[in-house]
């Protein structure tokens, strides 16, 4: 008979059981508002479970460390904000094009630079996406309230693994403290992958191309595979290469690991859109507030709908796009200036106009403002 | 003059009503060393207590008299090298100051640091070590004292006791630099730190860098009557101790000939709490090995008797 738990538990905190559940081994971090719980929480559980924790002596450090953790064939995590993220950004470069599984949270504060540290922002979507230099992929996914904060760590792990690339759980500061009830599966049903060592030694090809977008296996290092590990461009085998013909493979080879799966990728929560004239479409803590809009406009009748990304990178298109086809109009709330509406405008295109409530106060936003914005020109 | 006529009759730098913890030593350090810097002192305070508690100008309420500014945790030094030549270029004489904590200076602000040493940059660079990341809840940093309990080097039945590595000696690293002057300071030894201060005001080329022992009340554990007593336990135990150098000629400026044991010191600091006796003794095997070095280099640099001692 399946057990499940009942508890009540922050964010941060159920993004680090869903952590521990899918097998997380390696912990490497630094403190900094609003994530440090997740550090705290993995300083006292990773030990009980085998684990290690270390604390770096910056950012850079804590991802390099994850980097090197998971090359030695571990599972490994690290946990920040804005400015560490932003310290972050070459590493999580070097880990796409290495191509080493590692999962990165963001609990988003209000930026750019130091900010409102104790303050909501979801201003580091784009950062997320094209936050390192060069053209890479990377999947990022947002919880939109304290369960998903465990489900979709656990998923990250998963996809990290599956695809070999950095994914981030961009959560937020309201995501992050808030403390929900959360009904957690019993262990035995949860069946993360595990990650296997590829079967010979022999003419092993870390970097094997394969036309349908999958990965080979990762060999843990210093197991007797022979491969090379580098930030430059390199062959099939890791080594390093300048020539063009090899490199354009490479990056296209690296760009189609998740656009070919962009499908599989996708991810929304959806309610009343079937029929809707107003979708809202937006993300993390602002969908809190946008569904509450939502499902006032719907009880006095106005046919407002709701969609809300959980997995935010790759972008959802297909789905938008669904939306977009049928609508009359439609809002983007978000933290920030306009950046997820950039990404639906782009996708919506001309068929509906689209209403940007950018808000930058730090404050979350009240259902009133969302409602007000679905109530003009219904 | 006298410490006592100087802080007698300096402006204090610092408006009445920061929300520094009470009994907070290092609002006490802040405010002496600004008084012996004087009104003529650009500062800048990276992120850490004394950001927070308003030093930097929280809403126009209070803060710094002369002009400060915020860095990032990791680039006090570079910003201050900038500034420095910038006002150079400009023809103006200041002091270019850092009041940093111990994480923006010895782990995450190292690397700026070490560069600005390294150049020469005319920068007086002061540390407020008060072992850890006391803004985000405690957590450990490279200067938290070995056995010290911090939210990520728990104690717990498992079997981990806090944190398994003893603090890095960072002034000697910035001494190894081979600075104009290098000194560590206390709280509880105010005309030792003024006198130092003054010392690093009076450098014409190059970094120099104090580095002061600020045990944190609410981080550790301590009563809030209770902060000078430790902090001058901290040197009577030889735990934390004073010196100075100019190069690599090293002074002691309190000598401590009849050092209470350590254990007096950390028995009274809550971190240490689960600390048994061979845990305190090791604590004071790292002591004396440590003080047994500084007191060879103390005899190269002349000792007692050295010119100026």
């Amino acid at each position: 008979m399946s057990k499940t738990t009942a508890k009540l538990m922050q964010g941060n905190e159920a993004c680090t059981i869903g952590a521990l559940a899918a097998g997380l081994e390696f912990y490497g971090g630094y403190p900094i508002t609003p994530s440090t719980e997740i550090a705290e929480i993995c300083a006292e559980e990773l030990p009980k479970v085998g684990g290690k924790f270390i604390q770096m002596e910056d950012e850079i450090g804590s991802i390099a460390a994850c980097i090197g953790a998971s090359l030695a064939g571990k599972k490994a995590m690290t946990a920040t904000s804005g400015p560490g993220f932003s310290l972050m950004q070459e590493c999580i470069g070097y880990a796409a094009l290495t191509e080493v599984p590692i999962v990165i949270i963001n609990v988003q504060r209000m930026g750019p630079s130091t900010g409102m540290p104790t303050s909501l922002g979801q201003g580091d979507l784009m950062q997320a996406r094209w936050g390192t230099h060069g053209d890479h992929p990377v999947i990022a996914l947002a919880p939109g309230n304290v369960k998903e904060c465990f489900e979709l760590t656990l998923r990250a792990f998963d996809l990290a693994e599956t695809y070999r690339v950095p994914v981030i759980v961009l959560s937020d500061e309201v995501i992050g403290h808030m403390r929900e009830k959360v009904v957690l599966p019993d262990p035995s049903e949860i069946h993360p992958l595990r990650r296997a060592a590829p079967a010979t030694r022999a003419g092993y090809k870390p970097y094997a191309a394969d036309p349908d977008g999958g990965v080979p296996l990762m060999a843990p290092f210093g197991e007797g595979y022979r491969w090379h590990v580098t930030g430059l461009f390199h062959d099939e085998s890791g080594k390093p290469t300048n020539k063009g013909e090899i490199a354009d493979t490479l990056l296209r080879r690296l760009a189609r690991k998740v656009d070919k799966n962009a499908d599989i990728l996708a991810d929304c929560f959806s309610e009343s859109l079937d029929d809707c004239d107003v979708a809202v479409i937006s993300f993390g803590s602002s969908a809190m507030s946008a569904l509450s809009a939502v499902r006032r406009a719907r009880a006095e009748g106005v046919k407002a709908g709701m969609l809300r990304l959980r997995t935010v990178w790759p972008f959802p298109e297909a789905i938008v796009d669904k939306v977009a086809s049928r609508v009359k109009r439609v809002i983007v709330p978000e933290m920030n200036l306009g950046q997820l509406a950039l990404e639906v405008e782009r996708v919506v295109g001309c068929r509906a106009p689209v209403t940007r409530i950018g808000k930058v106060n730090g404050e979350l936003f009240h259902p009133d403002e969302i409602y007000a914005s679905i109530m003009e020109n219904k | 003059m006298t410490a006592l006529d100087t802080l007698a009759t300096r402006e204090d730098q610092i408006s009445p009503g920061i929300s520094a913890c009470v009994g907070c030593n290092v609002e006490l350090t802040l405010r002496t060393v600004l008084k012996v810097l004087g009104p003529n002192t650009i500062l800048a305070i990276p992120p850490g207590c004394m950001g927070g508690v308003g030093v930097v100008g929280w809403d126009k309420m209070s803060g710094a008299k002369v002009p400060v500014f915020f860095p990032l945790l990791d680039n006090s030094a570079s910003m201050l090298a900038g500034i420095r030549l910038g006002l150079k270029a400009r023809g103006r004489e200041a002091n270019v100051v850092a009041f940093a904590g111990d994480g923006a200076t010895v782990d995450a602000g190292f690397q700026a640091l070490s560069g600005a040493a390294e150049r020469g940059d005319k920068i007086i660079y002061i540390c407020y070590d008060n072992e850890g990341y006391m803004n985000t809840g405690y957590q450990r940093s490279s200067s938290t004292s070995k056995g010290s309990w911090t939210s990520t080097t728990p104690v717990s039945k498992e079997g981990s006791g806090g944190k398994p590595q003893h603090r890095k000696d960072f002034p000697l690293i910035m001494a190894m630099h081979d600075l104009p002057y290098v000194a560590t300071a206390s709280p509880a030894y105010i005309p030792d730190l003024v006198k130092k201060v003054e010392r690093a005001m009076e450098v014409k080329e190059g970094l120099a860098y104090i580095h002061i022992y600020n045990p944190c009340l609410t981080g550790w554990g301590i009563k809030s009557d209770d902060s000078i007593a430790i902090s001058r336990l901290s040197v009577q135990s030889r735990f934390f101790p004073l010196w100075e150098a100019h190069g690599r000629r090293l002074q002691f400026t309190v000598r401590v000939p009849k050092p209470v044991p350590v254990a007096d010191y950390v028995r009274r600091i809550g971190k240490f709490r689960h600390l048994d006796e061979a845990r305190i003794a090791e604590l004071q095997a790292i002591t004396d090995e440590r003080y047994s070095f500084l007191e060879a280099m103390d005899r190269m640099g002349g000792g007692a008797n050295a010119p100026g001692a």
